[in-house]
């Protein structure tokens, strides 16, 4: 048996590790009873809420370019933090819990599925003193619980 | 940005010299308008004004092919539009329809044709929230106000000059372009020098014995070149000599002549390897004041720490002996100040013979910081490396120098030799690799001038040391300086109990290899195997 297998197969029987990738699952979020889109504007910087007093309404605008006025259709709450509140500095600090910390920072790098390892880097390279401390298992133990937080799971493609 | 040239990110990264350019710049130096030769920064300004004005004009054609967009206006079908945040593109309305977005209230969304390259666009118009398009006035697009050309190289200066040097000297063109002692001309404004009238010239200073001037090269040519002004006819003969090796450009009499690089003593040609110094940085950190003040006594041209001219006009120095060897003289700060002489320029000076009479020429090397042309003076007057030498300039401009007489007597040296030791184990005739040997011993001469006994350094067999220095120099790297320092120091303390001045060790050490007196103390002060005495400049072995 090859050691790639024998990883795979020890991972099923034992469940995710530090090293299983994790995402914001929208299907977890459709068939919640929670609002995904609320969710997202609860993210938002102070300015971007100012400009959208409500998250409804918002999945498809006509946004205007700040700089040449050009209009592309686009969810407003999404370019909002994408171009704006994820370069805030503040968008991660040490007084978010841990889940809206990942929840973010899913959300900054497009849902790019990140391990628990991942995550523990990210933190320690944000500088936000009290979670550069979260080992891998620590984060791992946080989000393989048995209640889902702002619906990150293990990412389809992990073991 | 409404101007490129007013965004710094233009000049930083983006600006480039363009076949347009070059053109533009041949033509500004065809005509002379920038001078003949054009200073380089007076090229750049140019073209930097070339530029705002292509721009100024560029905007104002643009301007002129439609309306100008701004969102918080309403539009027209079929109407021509100008983008002047998208670097003045035009688009024509094809379609108007109701734009949704809750943080604008009502406006409508243009659908437009781009222009170059052709594609559809949409664009906000009737926008009632703040835009700065919409702040846009013409005094925005006027060149009032704008930088000046000289104010954007000054704040651009190394980008731009990099950029615009590299299109003039390996550039595709240029072959088109000649850089003449800092000034710019175009190859074609020179008339070729051929080889006839090189020869001519060559055979003129022969003749004169002396550096001539190109004017007096001139007159002997027969230069084709009916529309060239004298300048120029000048320039190209300045710059045919000096591609050529059998030239040397050189300042005699205060003015650059030509002379053949043949008749210039060896010493002028090319620096002797004794006197190619090795320069590495090193800290002040472990001197002390008397070390400093040492280090500034020693006088050495290669020294960071020269002493002052004295108000004597009057420049003392010890005679090293590399220096010795090859009949020259350094030429440290004060003595280019006392002789006012030109770093650019080999220079022809008339040194006089303080005994003899008479003069003897001499030439100052810039890249070897030293006068040579003294290989018959010092042995004629019996000075040896140590000797206490004066250079004087007097008030009729002669340059004399000057040695204090005494009663000749013989004198103490610190000999040196490289000496090769038969290999115990090795077959008939092989030695083991040169190793160095310094003894005191008496001149079997009698010395007649004045003498710094610390740094009277005489070696017996100058041939096996200049195999020594080759070897040395081939073997050693960047550390050498302090196992030298190490090698020679440990050879003049071998006697027990003994102690030896860092000037002896700096004048050794520099009869193998040019090093500055700071860096020997340096390796002398960082050596754990040697200590300083009660006078720091003296040092013996650790205990």
């Amino acid at each position: 048996m090859s050691e790639q297998s024998t990883r795979v197969h020890a991972s099923r029987r034992f469940g995710p590790g530090v090293d299983t990738e994790f995402h914001i699952d929208l299907d977890w979020w459709a068939n919640s009873s929670l609002d995904y889109r609320f969710h997202l504007y609860q993210q938002l910087c102070d300015e971007c809420r100012q400009r959208f007093r409500t998250h409804v309404d918002t999945e498809e605008v006509d946004w205007v370019d700040a700089e040449t006025g050009e209009v592309r259709r686009v969810d407003a709450l999404k370019e909002c933090l994408r171009i704006n509140c994820t370069h805030q500095p503040d968008f991660i600090d040490d007084t978010l819990p841990l889940t809206a910390a990942c929840f973010r920072i899913f959300l900054s790098n497009d849902n790019r599925p990140l391990s628990p390892t991942e995550l523990s880097g990210i933190f320690e390279q944000s500088g936000a003193s009290r979670r550069s401390h979260w080992t891998p298992k620590e984060i791992l133990r946080i989000l393989n619980s048995k209640q889902v937080f702002l619906g990150i799971r293990p990412a389809p493609s992990a073991p | 940005m409404l101007r490129k040239t007013l965004d710094p990110h233009f000049w930083t990264s983006e600006f480039t010299v363009t076949d347009g350019d070059l053109d533009f710049l041949y033509e500004q130096l065809a005509t002379g308008q920038l001078g003949a030769p054009a200073p380089f920064e007076k090229l750049a300004i140019s073209l930097i004004e070339h530029h705002q004005a292509r721009e100024n004009s560029q905007i104002e054609k643009m301007l002129k092919l439609g309306t100008m967009y701004q969102p918080g206006k309403k539009f027209a079908h079929d109407q021509t539009l100008v983008f002047t945040a998208m670097d003045y593109r035009t688009g024509t309305v094809m379609d108007i329809r109701n734009g949704y977005n809750p943080e604008h209230g009502r406006f409508s969304v243009l659908q437009v044709l781009m222009a170059d390259p052709e594609e559809i666009c949409e664009f906000a118009a009737q926008l009632r929230t703040k835009h700065p398009l919409n702040d846009l006035g013409e005094e925005d697009f006027s060149a009032a106000g704008m930088l000046t050309s000289e104010e954007v190289f000054e704040q651009h200066e190394e980008e731009i000059e990099d950029v615009l040097r590299y299109a003039l000297v390996e550039g595709p063109r240029s072959g088109e372009f000649i850089e003449w002692n800092g000034g710019w001309l175009l190859r074609d404004q020179l008339v070729e020098v051929d080889e006839l009238s090189l020869n001519m010239a060559e055979a003129k200073i022969y003749d004169e014995e002396r550096p001539v001037l190109s004017s007096e090269i001139l007159g002997i040519l027969d230069l084709k070149a009916d529309e060239l002004s004298p300048e120029l006819l000048q320039l190209s003969l300045d710059i045919g000599l000096s591609q050529d090796a059998r030239f040397e450009e050189v300042m005699a009499g205060g003015v650059a002549c030509w002379h053949r690089a043949g008749a210039l003593p060896a010493a002028a040609r090319s620096v002797p390897v004794a006197l190619q110094p090795v320069r590495v940085n090193y800290v002040y950190s472990t001197f002390t004041s008397d070390l400093l003040s040492l280090e500034a006594n020693l006088a050495d041209e290669w020294s960071e720490r020269q002493p002052q001219l004295d108000t004597l006009g009057q420049v003392h120095f010890v005679l090293l002996y590399p220096h010795w060897l090859h009949g020259t003289l350094p030429v440290t700060g004060p003595m280019e100040e006392l002789l006012d002489l030109d770093p650019d320029f080999k220079t022809r000076i008339e040194v006089r013979d303080p005994v003899h009479g008479g003069t003897m020429e001499c030439w100052y090397v810039p890249e070897g910081r030293y006068i040579c042309g003294l290989e018959e003076f010092y042995p004629n007057h019996n000075i040896p490396a140590g000797a206490n030498l004066y250079v004087e300039r007097r008030s009729d401009g002669t340059i004399t120098l000057n040695f204090n007489t005494r009663r000749p007597k013989q004198e103490w040296f610190w000999t040196l030799n490289a000496v090769e030791d038969p290999l115990l184990d090795g077959e008939a005739g092989e030695t083991a690799p040169l190793r160095l040997e310094i003894d005191r011993a008496k001149s079997i001469m009698t010395i007649g001038c004045e003498l710094d006994t610390h740094q009277a350094v005489a070696c017996t067999d100058e041939a096996k040391l200049a195999e020594y220095r080759t070897l040395f120099r081939n073997r050693e790297s960047g550390n050498s300086i302090f196992n030298l320092v190490e090698e020679v120091a440990m050879e003049l303390l071998k006697k027990p109990d003994s102690t030896v001045h860092a000037s002896t060790v700096y004048s050794v050490v520099n009869a193998i290899q040019r090093y500055a007196p700071g860096l020997v103390i340096h390796a002398l002060t960082s050596n754990s195997r040697l200590r300083s005495m009660s006078d720091p400049r003296e040092f013996g072995l650790t205990n």
